[in-house]
């Protein structure tokens, strides 16, 4: 089977944070 | 101060330092409890990024869903990279069936498990509903799919 992307990777974020800061 | 420790977490995010990261989750928790739910979010994220897989699982089960939202698609994710790939669907089972990142997942899941027509299928609907960066790569994706089915 070939490789594959890990795509849902990508979605693994931090909140925003911005008006925090 | 509070607004220190942000600055930390997002600079470390932009730097890929995620023990930087960690350590200011750390200590927003520890002096600054009123910060809970974000922080929280924010901690798991760290552990998951450093791959800290069952320090990860243990915060989410360790941490009542009000103080953290939900956090069913990270959980799924952990599950995901461990290959507990039941445990992974069944959490992603719990995801808004329109959330664009579980549906993501779930066609990976499906092709790790050879269930690659339904993998077809989620792929089809995902780029029918939305676009992004990924798009290239998501199409290759695809294409390994399709192989498969050939
Ligand atoms: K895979």
């Amino acid at each position: 089977k070939p490789m594959f992307f890990d795509l849902a990777a990508s979605y693994i974020q931090l909140p925003d944070l911005r008006e925090r800061m | 101060g509070i607004r220190q420790c942000y600055t930390d977490i997002v600079k470390a995010e932009k730097t890929e330092d995620w023990n930087s990261a960690l350590k200011a989750t750390n200590r927003l928790l520890k002096k600054f409890t009123k910060e809970g739910k974000i922080a929280f979010k924010c901690k798991l994220i760290a552990l998951i990024q450093l791959g800290l897989w069952e320090d990860a699982l243990l915060l989410i089960k360790k941490t009542p869903a009000a103080e953290m939202g939900a956090a069913h698609f990270e959980k799924a994710y952990i599950h995901y990279r461990t290959n507990e790939n039941e445990e992974s669907l069944e959490e992603l089972s719990k995801c808004h069936p329109d959330d664009v990142r579980a549906l993501e997942l779930k066609a990976q899941l499906l092709y790790r498990l050879d269930r690659f027509q339904e993998a077809y299928d989620v792929y089809k609907h995902l780029m029918k509903n939305h676009s992004d960066e990924q798009d290239e790569e998501r199409k290759a994706n695809i294409v390994a799919v399709e192989a498969q089915l050939a």
